[in-house]
């Protein structure tokens, strides 16, 4: 019997139920940010094998927080050159250190020295460059982006190329909705919208934010609740104690 | 006199061993795959009268029979897992996988293999499958599942396919109860292999913890006053003791 088990116990619950909180007012806070990813929090347990059953009641021993790469829905975008991605898919970008990184905001638009640019003015990577004059930019299911030149013709420029991680949680955010490799995030496979395990893309469409309002909104009752129980559970310690030391007068 | 302080202390005792159990339960609410613990009470003075010998003195005697109708004395005994299945969360994930029947088997890099509710997996960066601390989730022959990065389907016996061409299979075993035992918070250590069971396995929910905060807290209310009434009795006790052994038989007052 140790004095405090219980009380670090319930201290631990405070912590992890505060700690939910405050991933949950990252992700509503994000509700309408175009291709936000919520983040995931999560108690885990430790494996400890031969222990005895008091050894093992340590509260909440290990908090994790995962990225959730779930498929926001589509919202349509007054621009026929925006994207929504419809798998788990990214597409490359070169930042402004001269790195490639990863995203999945479709809001695209024409840039610097006639580069197709994504947002913040980074430049595709592989470069997709459209000739001066060329009007009616338009991006179709498959990447592929067209225009209409001086002559009125028709006029095909390239090709969006998307890209596949083998465990996107591996990446690390660094925020404005990009994404830079890691060694946890594994081999990368390219691919074209609509060839094989690639899915199309919804053209005329920006991808809005994973988070279900409804769903951290309920986090949040269950949080403060169970913080409420573990602050109670501590209460009750701290009483017991209180008597235990009251014994003698 | 001393037998009476006696039950008292041990009823505490065990109040306070219970409080860390019920404590433990309500820290991991929220914790996937959590199996909550129960206690069982039984009463001190059984378990005293069935370990003493009986001692052949009249007095010893009539001492033994008093304990036997006045033991208040409790012990926690038997701390049992509640293997109920915890609320199911649909959260979409391609890897959030939960059972209805049997665990998942993890091994962890020492080779230690651990069964467990929690179903949060995902792959790593070889396309191995991997819980979200990093260990090795088994399949049905013991090995380890190496995926393709494009997304799978996991059916309810645990086949693992694209396209509808099976990959692997995952390890889902069931025990019979006294074959588990608790290894931290949502993991169990098995003696025996178990069996291998089909058709409850479900691709993007995820088993939260089965620990209810209403029967953890009633519980608690419950252990706190029994805890406060033994406390009571020892404080009595002890007003008493001093009577008898400082008060009593001193001259001139």
């Amino acid at each position: 019997m140790s004095l405090t088990l219980g009380l670090g116990a319930a201290v631990s619950g405070m912590a992890y139920h505060q700690t939910v909180l405050d991933v949950v007012g990252q992700n509503l806070a994000n509700a309408d940010t175009h291709a936000f990813r919520r983040s995931r929090i999560l108690a885990e347990g430790n494996p400890r094998p031969g222990l005895s059953p008091e050894q093992n009641r340590l509260g909440v021993a290990e908090i994790t927080v995962d990225r959730v790469f779930t498929v926001g829905a589509a919202q349509l975008s007054e621009s026929p050159l925006h994207f929504a991605i419809n798998d788990d898919s990214f597409f490359r970008v070169r930042d402004f250190d001269g790195t490639t990184v990863l995203t999945r905001f479709g809001g695209i638009g024409l840039g610097e020295g006639g580069n197709i640019a994504a947002f913040g003015g980074r430049l595709l990577e592989p470069p997709i460059r459209i000739p001066v004059g060329q009007e009616n930019l338009a991006i179709d299911a498959e990447g592929i982006i067209t225009g209409i030149d001086a002559n009125s013709e028709k006029q095909t420029y390239g090709q969006l190329t998307l890209v596949r991680v083998m465990n996107p949680s591996g990446l690390e955010g660094i925020g404005e909705g990009l994404y830079r490799e890691t060694v946890n995030s594994g081999a990368v496979s390219e691919g074209r919208p609509g060839s094989a395990s690639f899915a199309t893309l919804i053209s005329g469409a920006l991808e809005g934010s994973n988070t279900d309002a409804a769903q951290e909104f309920t986090q949040i009752i269950v949080a403060q609740r169970a913080y409420q129980a573990a602050a109670r559970t501590f209460g009750v310690g701290d009483e017991m104690l209180k008597l235990a030391t009251n014994i003698t007068q | 006199m001393i037998k009476g302080l006696y039950a008292a202390f041990t009823a505490m005792e065990s109040s306070w061993r219970y409080y860390d159990l019920l404590s433990n339960n309500v820290a991991n609410v929220s914790t996937p795959g959590y199996k909550r613990e129960v206690a069982s009470n039984q009463a001190f003075s059984d378990v005293l009268l069935s370990r003493q010998t009986p001692v052949p003195s009249p007095l010893s005697t009539r001492i033994q029979d008093v304990v036997g109708q006045i033991g208040t004395g409790k012990l926690l005994t038997d701390f049992t897992t509640d293997f109920a299945q915890g609320t199911l969360q649909t959260s979409g994930n391609e890897f959030d996988l939960a059972t209805g029947r049997g665990f998942f088997a993890v091994q962890t890099p020492d080779g230690n293999t651990f069964y467990t509710r929690d179903g949060r997996f995902n792959r790593d960066a070889e396309g191995t499958l991997v819980t979200s601390h990093g260990y090795l989730v088994l399949n049905a022959q013991g090995g380890r599942i190496t995926l393709p990065a494009e997304s799978v389907t996991v059916d309810a016996d645990g086949v693992i396919s694209r396209e509808g061409q099976a990959i692997d299979q995952l390890q889902v075993r069931d025990f019979t109860p006294g074959q588990l035992s608790r290894a931290g918070e949502a993991f169990f250590s098995a003696t025996g292999a178990g069996v291998q069971v089909a058709g409850g396995v479900r691709q993007g929910v995820l088993e939260l913890s089965n620990a209810t905060l209403i029967d953890d807290l009633t519980t608690l209310l419950t252990v706190h006053r029994a805890y406060q009434a033994n406390q009571t009795v020892l404080s009595k006790l002890d007003m008493t003791l001093d009577l008898a052994a400082g008060q009593l038989g001193i001259f001139g007052r």
